[in-house]
């Protein structure tokens, strides 16, 4: 195992990784990214239906697995090329109607509207197939087991990142002593 | 075998995945419904000491030798005592309300300090009252976000309020129609 097999593997989890999260956020809540859409093309709010937001959602999931799996990886690198360029448009096309919806690309958390940062990781996807049809075929069977480990990693950095906001009251052990410890005077809020 | 471990372990990740897309739905959902409209009802206070004049005023209370004429009372752990404090902290209307003065209700000195320094609503006179003994033990006041009106180092009114605004609006519209806003004759 050399370091391009290493590097690939690596790049792939970080696709994967990215797609997960995506994937998985659009499963759960669906709403955001269906008013951003519609706003971004000027069509009238639930246009398009949470289930076509799960839909992709769903195929986002079936990439990001198939990409770590060394025989469907040819396959999953084009499909994820083709889901970057898709989010490059929005990105675009979001920037040029200045829209001010939130994404909702990752779920609630996702403040920030369709725009440069759509356009940055839909480049990162489409860049997948290209690096990987370069690398060329991976013989080694170590791929799959790489590739998934490094992906269930990332997947962990990437979540914790998006969710930071809900994750580092957590972490200050000063608010956490003085939830527990509050004598409110309040009979009401 | 280490192939099989790695898919658990992907299955792990993308289930905590899951939750935290749940979380984040969830905080998105309270966030909004956090904007709702506040009330802007403005109620009499039961059991306030009426008439009660304070055996001491706490010296972050008294500017210039003057004890404030309203005197709201907040407490570090209620939601809309923080919001009351946004209001304060964000209004310029409200930011110039000179004679008021606002008590913190709290556990610790150094909660309250930080609501205070959290909120900035240190410009305005206030005290931070460790487990509310100041004002139950002179008002008999155990509610928050609560408002007390003084005439003459009296107390003469106590209100409900969520509304800064609402609130000025209620001591102005009684002491014009009143003279003093005299809870036992209002009807609000």
């Amino acid at each position: 195992m050399n370091s391009a097999f290493w590097a690939l593997a690596a790049f792939d989890a970080v696709a994967s990784a990215l797609l997960i999260n995506a994937g998985v956020a659009k499963l759960v809540a669906p709403g955001p990214l269906e008013q951003a859409v519609a706003a971004a093309l000027a069509a009238p709010r639930g246009a398009f239906g949470k289930s076509a937001v799960r839909g992709l959602g769903a195929v986002e999931l079936a990439v990001a697995v198939a990409l770590l799996v060394r025989p469907t990886r040819p396959a999953a690198a084009i499909a994820c090329s083709l889901l970057g360029c898709c989010f490059v448009l929005v990105g675009i096309l979001g920037v040029l109607r200045r829209s001010s919806v939130p994404c909702g690309c990752f779920g609630g958390v996702s403040q920030q509207p369709l725009g440069w940062a759509n356009v940055g990781l839909g480049a990162l996807l489409a860049a997948v197939w290209p690096v990987n049809a370069l690398t060329g075929p991976v013989t080694v069977p170590a791929y799959t087991t790489a590739a998934v480990l490094l992906a269930s990693i990332g997947s962990a950095i990437v979540c914790f990142w998006l969710n930071r906001r809900l994750l580092v009251p957590l972490f200050s052990a000063r608010r956490a002593v003085q939830a527990r410890s509050e004598v409110s005077l309040c009979s009401s809020s | 075998m280490l192939v099989v471990l790695g898919f658990a372990v992907l299955i792990l990740a993308v289930g905590m995945v899951v939750l935290f897309a749940m979380f984040g739905e969830l905080s998105a959902r309270v966030a909004q419904a956090g904007t709702r409209p506040r009330s802007t009802e403005v109620a009499p206070l039961e059991g306030a000491r009426l008439g009660c004049v304070p055996d001491t005023w706490p010296a972050g209370l008294v500017t210039a030798g003057e004890a404030p004429s309203v005197l709201l009372v907040l407490s570090s752990a209620c939601g809309s005592c923080l919001d009351i404090a946004e209001q304060l902290r964000d209004s310029p209307v409200e930011a110039e309300w000179d004679d008021m003065g606002i008590v913190i209700s709290t556990s610790h000195q150094e909660t309250g300090d930080e609501f205070v320094a959290g909120n900035k609503i240190g410009r305005f006179p206030h005290h931070v009252d460790v487990g509310g003994s100041w004002v139950i033990s002179q008002f008999d006041v155990n509610f928050s976000p609560s408002a007390l009106v003084f005439e003459d180092g009296q107390l003469a009114a106590a209100y409900i309020f969520h509304d800064v605004a609402a609130l000025r609006a209620k001591i102005t519209e009684a002491s014009a129609q009143l003279g003093l806003p005299q809870q036992d004759r209002e009807t609000v």
